[in-house]
């Protein structure tokens, strides 16, 4: 933990260093401290944050739902977040509404793909996933139409991609609010998240009033993926790669899997976004695409290279 | 100590009890027997409190289980459901320490007594050397050994076993009914589809059949070829 905390650390002030400007950290002048201040730190403090958020929500996801393959992007409620957060811009709303609406629609999303799989007792696996699949592209067709039928177009179109270009302070003080919230709340039912993973019958056995940890849970996942999409997108592939990299590392026991989430999620988008800024200069690309580059051969080497559940 | 009274329940329009009525004292090793779809894994989530109750009550130790919140429950009645796909990237002793969460609030962790309880169990489940095993690397077994160590961690005085011994092979069944016999101080309710096992551990069967109580009784009495052909429709080997 204290090594990924380090990491972290040395990622942020890669993130600074970085860009299409080189920074030489001997030679500061007034351009230079703009560029760091108003431009790269705050770019990399968001992207950690969100990193951390995006990582946690999965994790939540996969136990609370008793689901390896659950991540906010493939249950909708990114997209969910995604038009949510598009309606507010186009109605020109100022930032925390976005965010707002992007929160209520991420939780409004889970409830409704919750809720469909629920039909006929316990929520099963597959029908979770194809619930999810079927309002995200449901989602994602009224995403686009907004897109089509907005001259406000410009705006929406960068929370498709995914990208940390609008980050500012304010950003990131949004983000760390609803991070500190979020992974505070995930900490706490941690020991509940351990129960579900085994079953809603078991947690019940246990004293677990499943119902109630669910739904808290949801809506605390529902929180960090709103604001996360509301500031930079929707970005893919952490939120389901992260917690099953983490969960090889140090188990599947939720009071360290979270915490090891949230700091490698953040090394993660931030290296990310270091390379989406300096791979094609002075374009960038979206920070989606590094991390499923970066993302996929790793968790494949992780799954070749040891059984799961063996720890490091 | 718990008591079923004229007990009825389902899942939404479908029946399953109908009208249960018996009662359980301390100390006693309850076999649950019947034939598939007679109600047994009802039986015991109606005694838990997880499939709601259309008539009856239960009534543990005098209050009635249906006024009591979760937490109450776990402490004084354990369940130890069939035997489930063990969730990979736990740890024996994660699991059985799962035990202690009716013990714990939110916001404090385990503390001494805690970590008592749970090495107590393992003990007494010898499972000590494996406590540092994923779960998911364990035999079937192991693994049912694992989830009786956490009822047992879990500190009640009453225990429910669906089919604890399902899907074993006779060493690790005796081994879980020796184990199940030796409980000092618990009251044991158990699914079993074994009849010579259940005739030779429990102390007390009470039998099932459509949903319906078809005979309650000490195992050597109420477990007569007769009654045995007549639930299970089958003719006796003679």
């Amino acid at each position: 933990m204290a090594a990924l905390a380090l990491v972290l650390f040395a990622s942020i002030v890669l993130g600074v260093l970085f860009g299409a400007v080189r920074i030489n950290p001997l030679d500061l002048n007034e351009a230079f401290a703009f560029i760091v201040w108003q431009l790269r730190l705050p770019r990399a403090l968001l992207a950690a944050l969100v990193g951390a958020m995006l990582a946690v929500s999965g994790a939540v996801l996969q136990s609370s739902l008793k689901n390896p393959l659950c991540d906010p992007y493939i249950l909708g409620i990114s997209a969910g977040g995604s038009v949510a957060a598009a309606a507010a811009i186009i109605l020109l709303l100022p930032m925390y509404f976005v965010s707002a609406f992007a929160f209520l629609g991420a939780v409004a999303s889970v409830l409704i793909i919750y809720n469909i799989s629920k039909i006929g007792g316990e929520a099963r696996p597959q029908t979770l996933i194809l619930a999810g699949v079927a309002i995200s592209s449901l989602l994602s067709a009224v995403l686009s139409f907004m897109v089509i039928s907005s001259d406000r177009l410009q705006p929406i179109f960068f929370w498709i991609l995914g990208s940390f270009a609008g980050a500012g302070w304010t950003s990131v003080q949004l983000a760390l609010y609803s991070a500190l919230a979020g992974i505070f709340i995930s900490l706490v039912y941690s020991k509940d998240l351990n129960a579900l993973a085994l079953g809603d019958e078991e947690a019940l056995s246990l004293g677990v009033d499943v119902v109630r940890s669910r739904n808290i849970l949801l809506i605390t996942a529902s929180l960090m993926t709103g604001v996360a999409v509301s500031l930079c997108g929707m970005i893919g592939f952490v939120g389901l790669i992260v917690p099953h990299i983490m969960r090889l590392i140090v188990g599947a026991n939720n009071t360290y899997l979270i915490p090891a989430s949230a700091l490698a999620g953040a090394v993660l988008l931030v290296l990310a976004d270091v390379i989406s800024r300096v791979i094609m200069v002075p374009s960038e690309i979206p920070v989606g695409i590094i991390t499923a580059v970066l993302g996929a051969p790793f968790f494949i080497y992780l799954l070749r290279g040891r059984g799961p559940g063996t720890r490091g | 100590m718990l008591e079923a009274k004229n007990i009825s329940c389902g899942y939404g329009q479908k029946k399953v009890l109908n009208d249960i009525s018996f009662s359980v004292s301390e100390g006693e090793f309850v076999g649950v027997l019947g034939p598939n779809g007679s109600g047994k894994t009802t039986l015991l989530r109606a005694l838990i409190n997880t499939v709601p109750l259309s008539k009856g009550r239960i009534l543990l130790s005098g209050k009635n289980i249906g006024l009591m919140n979760r937490k109450e429950i776990a402490k004084n009645i354990s369940y130890v459901p069939q035997i489930s796909e063990p969730p990979a990237g736990f740890t024996v002793e994660e699991i059985i320490s799962m035990g202690r969460m009716p013990h714990v609030d939110a916001f404090s962790t385990y503390k001494q007594a805690d970590f008592d309880a749970v090495k107590e169990a393992m003990i007494q489940a010898r499972l000590l050397e494996l406590k540092d095993r994923d779960v998911s690397e364990l035999s079937g077994g192991e693994y049912q050994r694992v989830i009786i160590a956490r009822s047992l961690a879990q500190g009640s005085k009453i225990l429910l076993l669906d089919e604890p011994t399902a899907h074993l092979d006779i060493k690790y069944q005796i081994e879980i009914m020796e184990l199940l016999k030796g409980l000092k101080n618990k009251t044991v309710i158990a699914v079993f589809h074994d009849i010579g096992l259940a005739r030779k551990y429990c102390t007390r069967t009470i039998l099932l059949k459509n949903g319906s109580l078809a005979g309650d009784g000490p195992a050597e009495t109420a477990l007569t070829p007769q009654t045995i052909s007549n639930i299970f429709e089958i003719s006796p080997i003679s």
